[in-house]
């Protein structure tokens, strides 16, 4: 007989049969008990993460969200098409910004563009993020230090921020990255992407989304 | 006739001398009460206990050396062991002190000296009747000072084995132990007493990470490092110990100054290890690969497959406060929408062909369910059966 499926709840557990076990097979890692308890702590911490991306966004880096902008970014998280329609002054940039921080902070490996019309539109986007990740935007009262140890750095790019003209960036250690992509999207065809950001996508061109929305596929 | 067998005359100075020799034997000599021969009392070793007024035990030297040596029926010797070195001291009357046997062990082991003792008991008998146990007897031996007597056999402390340890200490140290030779291949404390073993396997096993497998230079050094801190470990309690002692005597003085020479030898030795191979977080050499930092760990995480920090969407869908976003969305749309009735009839149609895509969707879904999780059972019955995992799905351990 069957076990009935319950589809109410929160969390996956909600969501398992009754009565109902599962074997994991047991993996063995070569290091102490007392590291591999402080990982799953870590990995505890980074999955709230996941689930409550603005919570992290507050207590990590320090940044305060409105009320409509937490609608917006929680909204986003999981969501594969997502518009932005907003008016003008109402912090879509500012927003966006903690909003690639915290994907590329919380997922590894993970690959973004920043896209717009022209190459300085999404060049203003990423100095946005290096002005969050370096407190100087004086209206963030509370913004920490995280983001910016994350960042990986060398001895020619001592802040973590790259300004190559052809496409600003940054990387973390996770192996995770945030580039723009310059108005001559042509020569930027066949990246792969798990996010495009459109800053200004209203005036972004048609022939632009048809070069870089394969990015995402 | 009967014929009286008379007795053979013998001379009388014969008859003499031998009467001289049964009066010494009797004044010098002692029956051993193994063998039940009179000997002479040379042929036995003193007993230095006040109240034995005839000076020597009761078992002669060769009689005790053959239960030392164990010597059975066709007089071959096997080897000695504390038991049997304890039987015969009892018969002797003489202390087993564990300081003796370590050095008489040694002793006998020893090539270099030159002057060989063949075997432990030889060297053991020599070394208890020196002068300062004289007035020792079998009582001052020191399974006696613990009281360890039980079953008409005298219980030697043996060393400790994995049993003895408290349960909590077992487990880790068994887990410890397992990662260890999973991660070298072999064991590289099976010498060490098992005490000192738990600590010594927590500790290798704290350094492990993939540059000290990547490097078995490093894996070297690591090892040797543990080595040296349980070292300096056993050098510090020794310290302590003569501390303790150095108000009744001054000239223990020496030995602390040269125990903490050779400490700082060792410290210093183990912290160049660490400096050469980057082990510790001041030499640490893997910086620059983040190591430390939340990004860093999250890869590290990934690389090891830990369970834990997969990306699951459907666990972050259904987690309280994205679903509660998607429900005020979905209640704010159905507000927003104000439909005619021809957009409604659109509606409706395009409601109705969704309802039986997913419909079909969701029965395929169920069905492929049900077949995933009767795979599930099947695959659990068939761990259960052949004893691979018990009924609580935990792996039998061999």
């Amino acid at each position: 007989m069957s076990e009935e499926i319950t589809l109410l709840g929160d969390g996956i557990k909600e969501f398992n049969p009754k009565n109902f076990t599962y074997f994991v097979k047991p993996t063995y890692y070569d290091m102490s008990n007392l590291r591999l308890e402080g990982l799953k702590k870590t990995a505890e911490i980074i999955q709230w993460g996941r689930r409550n991306p603005v919570k992290f966004c507050e207590r990590f880096m320090g940044i305060e969200f409105l009320d409509y902008q937490k609608y917006v970014f929680m909204e986003s998280w999981i969501t594969p098409y997502v518009v932005w329609c907003m008016s003008r002054n109402s912090g879509k940039t500012t927003l966006g910004s903690p909003f690639l921080m915290a994907k590329t902070l919380l997922l590894p490996y993970f690959e973004g563009y920043i896209l717009s019309g022209t190459g300085a539109q999404s060049i203003g986007m990423m100095k946005k993020i290096e002005a969050i990740t370096k407190k100087e935007i004086a209206s963030f009262t509370g913004l920490t230090d995280v983001f910016m140890n994350e960042l990986v750095k060398s001895q020619s790019n001592s802040n973590g921020f790259s300004h190559n003209p052809n496409s600003w960036s940054y990387k973390l250690y996770s192996g995770s990255t945030i580039a723009t992509v310059n108005s001559n999207f042509d020569a930027s065809r066949g990246k792969r992407s798990r996010l495009n950001f459109y800053d200004e996508a209203s005036y972004v061109l048609e022939d632009m989304y048809t070069a870089t929305l394969p990015f995402v596929t | 006739m009967a014929v009286v067998k008379q007795p053979k005359k013998v001379p009388i100075a014969q008859v003499r001398e031998e009467n001289e020799k049964m009066k010494k034997l009797l004044e010098n000599g002692v029956r051993c009460i193994v063998c039940g021969v009179m000997k002479d009392k040379s042929k036995f070793y003193v007993n230095t206990d006040p109240h034995c007024r005839c000076e020597v035990g009761c078992v002669c030297k060769e009689c005790a050396r053959k239960i030392a040596l164990q010597v059975d029926d066709d007089g071959i010797e096997h080897e000695v062991t504390k038991e049997s070195c304890i039987e015969a001291l009892k018969l002797l009357n003489k202390p087993f002190l564990n300081s003796v046997w370590d050095a008489s062990v040694q002793e006998s082991d020893n090539l270099v000296a030159g002057r060989v003792k063949h075997n432990p008991w030889n060297a053991y008998i020599k070394n208890i009747q020196m002068v300062q146990y004289v007035g020792m007897d079998f009582f001052d031996s020191d399974m006696f000072k613990r009281g360890v007597v039980g079953g008409g056999q005298y219980c030697i402390k043996e060393p400790k084995t994995a049993d003895d340890l408290s349960e909590d200490v077992r487990s880790t140290y068994e887990v410890n132990k397992k990662t260890t030779l999973r991660f070298l291949g072999y064991d590289p404390f099976e010498n060490e007493p098992i005490e000192e073993q738990p600590i010594l396997y927590a500790k290798l096993v704290s350094y492990f990470d993939d540059s000290v497998r990547d490097d078995g230079l490093k894996l070297e050094a690591v090892i040797e490092i543990v080595q040296s801190f349980k070292d300096i470990k056993t050098i510090n309690d020794a310290i302590s110990k003569y501390k303790k002692q150095l108000g009744e005597n001054p000239a223990v003085i020496s030995t602390i100054k040269s125990l903490a020479d050779t400490k700082q030898k060792m410290i210093s030795s183990a912290l160049a290890l660490a400096k050469d191979n980057g082990i510790s977080v001041n030499h640490n050499n893997s910086k620059s690969k983040g190591a430390g930092t939340l990004s860093g760990i999250i890869k590290e995480m990934s690389e090891m497959n830990l369970d834990d920090i997969e990306i699951n969407t459907f666990d972050y869908e259904t987690s309280a406060a994205i679903s509660q976003i998607m429900e005020a969305n979905f209640q704010n749309q159905m507000k927003q929408l104000n439909p005619d009735e021809n957009d409604w009839e659109h509606e409706v149609q395009h409601q109705a062909k969704l309802l039986h895509e997913l419909q079909k969707e969701r029965d395929n879904a169920v069905e492929y369910c049900r077949l995933l999780r009767k795979e599930n059972k099947d695959l659990k019955d068939f761990l259960i059966e052949r004893n691979i995992i018990d009924d609580a799905l935990n792996i039998i351990d061999e």
